[in-house]
């Protein structure tokens, strides 16, 4: 696995794809990830692993949501981890409680 | 939901008609000037145009262009926004809640006791008269012990996982502002501070914040959350699918991501411009020209698949609304009781202890509360002959009606206009062997009590009284009712916190 950018990762065919979507302030099972690939999920643990049935050349799209409960504190957060199987783990980006948009689109590049 | 979530989803249906119907017209999508985006796409625009520019990770444009070009309304279902507008209504729609002093003090404007407190604080200025011809004036801070573990760690959802058991728990205490100038010889700090007690919460926490509340919310909302999710994101995978759309997708992502670079130093208004214009120009509008033509296989599947999960998600938003409506009524239908120990120091007279049990049950569209009570002299050490015993018992009955307030209509304040009959009964025990002015007797009021909320949290409390009390019985006049009439300013800061995160939240 490769990072492109914070929201761009190129990974290979059959690579195991983890992404950790981890809650500072707030539930972990306040955030939801999906992508258009089967997934086992874990959301009390902030945890989605998926494996790439695309072929080289396609592409995985993978989209983030969360929501941060009133009475969670102003710098309430969610980072995300994304690893691969095939090797390379990456800090992904940070949703804010103070960001204006409470989602973020992923993109999994398959080489 | 509001009108502007409604014009998102037909925003999103209309894109996706026109890219069924395939408008055969043709134009260069780069040589069509910029056009103003539709309003509610604008904001979607200036809201992802902001995070690009505050978000210190330095986004590209993979975050955020995705939803705008594909999806832009569906950020209409955030429930982050849902659960904002649940809280304020919960909050500031709750009737039975007790800001004021202790009915046992004079000038308190209430006869009965709620079983409810404030988990912040609660300020509660009242002033009145048990009869006519006697006054009284009070200063009440209630507040819970969970506000203390606030103040250090921060009212948050973790401080509230750990510490939430402490909103059972609350204290108040009341003052006498105006020291008593009949009795100038005592001292100022005994004429002030009038009661000081502790509540205890015995119903179980029912609020939006509870471990069951959470539990509810992730059984019930958070799977609704992830279909919307999925079906947002099945909407950009099915679009790119198409090689015409994924093209110009890829082509105003290199551009977008290229001019980002400088326009997040520049400023949200450019970043924002940016996105405006490339969504216009590059799919909006060459869609609508025939210049993107998507395949006609994917048409198909976003008329049959995709359009249908958006419609059946805004129905399932309804329905989930609906649900949550009725579960929060539900919680509200739940009796609550707590139990009252509070210690009197009065200006004159004997100190005692005073123990009060609450109860409150929900008898649509009414709700009825109960106080069973007594209270017993409390010896100083000071005191030569030491008065003990039972005082008192007193039992108290109130039905109460809450209903919206016509003056908070256009607000997210759902504080509402409450009108409470109260009727009470007292046996005041003899101890006049000991002294001979405590005389026992028995005694009955009756009530009349409207609350009427002002404006963030600040709420005017009125009552008219009547009673039997001998001891107010103006003997010089006719009959054997004396007449009380009491008027407060409250203050609930738990009220006033929920309103002022709805305002700052909707200005985001």
């Amino acid at each position: 696995m490769e990072q492109v950018n914070l929201n761009r990762y190129r990974v290979q065919p059959g690579e195991k794809v983890t992404v950790r979507v981890q809650g500072n302030g707030v539930i972990n099972s306040a955030a939801a990830f999906t992508v258009d690939a089967p997934m086992t999920t874990d959301p009390q643990a902030g945890t989605y692993v998926f494996t790439v049935i695309h072929a080289s050349g396609e592409e995985h799209h993978g989209r983030e949501m969360c929501t941060f409960p009133l009475g969670s504190p102003d710098d309430a957060r969610f980072t995300t981890q994304l690893s691969g199987s095939s090797g390379g783990a990456f800090a992904g980006p940070t949703i804010r409680k103070t960001s204006t948009a409470p989602a973020q689109n992923f993109t999994f590049e398959v080489v | 939901m509001s009108a502007t979530h409604i014009d998102r989803r037909v925003w999103v249906v209309a894109v996706l008609v026109t890219l069924a119907t395939g408008v055969t017209s043709r134009a260069s999508a780069q040589a069509v000037p910029c056009k103003a985006l539709p309003a509610h796409i604008k904001v979607e625009a200036g809201r992802f145009a902001q995070d690009y520019v505050t978000n210190t990770d330095r986004l590209t444009a993979d975050a955020h262009l995705p939803d705008l070009a594909a999806l832009a309304a569906v950020h209409a279902l955030s429930l982050g926004e849902l659960r904002d507008a649940l809280y304020v209504p919960v909050e500031t729609s709750d009737a039975n809640k007790q800001t004021g002093g202790s009915p046992r003090l004079g000038g308190v404007a209430s006869l009965v006791e709620k079983p409810n407190f404030a988990t912040l604080l609660a300020l509660a200025i009242e002033s009145g008269a048990v009869a006519l011809d006697r006054s009284d004036t009070q200063l009440t801070l209630s507040s819970s012990v969970y506000a203390l573990a606030a103040a250090f760690n921060g009212d948050s959802s973790r401080t509230y996982q750990h510490a939430g058991w402490l909103t059972a728990i609350a204290f108040s205490a009341s003052f006498d502002p105006s020291p008593d100038t009949q009795n100038p010889l005592a001292s100022v700090r005994r004429d002030q501070l009038r009661q000081w007690g502790f509540k205890l919460r015995l119903s179980p926490d029912r609020s939006v914040r509870s471990s069951h509340f959470e539990r509810w919310w992730q059984e019930n909302i958070r799977s609704v959350m992830v279909r919307q999710n999925e079906g947002i994101n099945g909407l950009h995978v099915l679009l790119m699918s198409d090689r015409t759309y994924r093209a110009a997708f890829d082509e105003m992502r290199v551009e977008i991501d290229r001019d980002l670079r400088g326009a997040i130093a520049t400023g949200a208004t450019e970043v924002e411009r940016l996105l405006s214009c490339a969504v216009q120009n590059k799919l909006i509008e060459p869609i609508e020209s025939g210049a993107i033509q998507v395949s006609p296989a994917i048409v198909a599947t976003l008329r049959t698949k995709i359009v249908p999960t958006l419609v059946t998600g805004s129905e399932e938003m309804a329905r989930i609304n609906e649900l949550i409506r009725e579960h929060l009524e539900r919680i509200a239908g739940l009796p609550t009781a707590s139990f009252t120990s509070r210690w009197f120091r009065p200006v004159a007279g004997h100190d005692f202890w005073e123990g009060n049990f609450a109860y409150s049950q929900k008898l649509a569209p009414l709700t009825a509360i109960l106080n069973v009570g007594g209270s017993y002299y409390m010896a100083r050490p000071e005191e030569t002959a030491p008065l003990k015993g039972w005082r008192d018992v007193v039992v108290v009955g109130s039905l109460q009606h809450a209903t919206r307030s016509p003056f908070l209509r256009e607000t997210a304040d759902l504080s509402p206009i409450t009108i409470a009959l109260s009727a009470a009964y007292e046996k005041v025990f003899d101890h006049s062997s000991t002294n001979p002015t405590l005389i026992g007797f028995e005694k009955t009021l009756v009530q009349a009590r409207v609350e009427l909320p002002l404006t963030l949290g600040i709420i005017l409390p009125m009552s008219f009284s009547l009673s039997n009390d001998p001891e107010l019985i103006d003997e010089t006049k006719e009959g054997t009712w004396s007449k009380g009439v009491y008027f407060g300013l409250t203050f609930d800061l738990d009220k006033f916190t929920a309103l002022t995160k709805a305002v700052v939240a909707s200005r985001r």
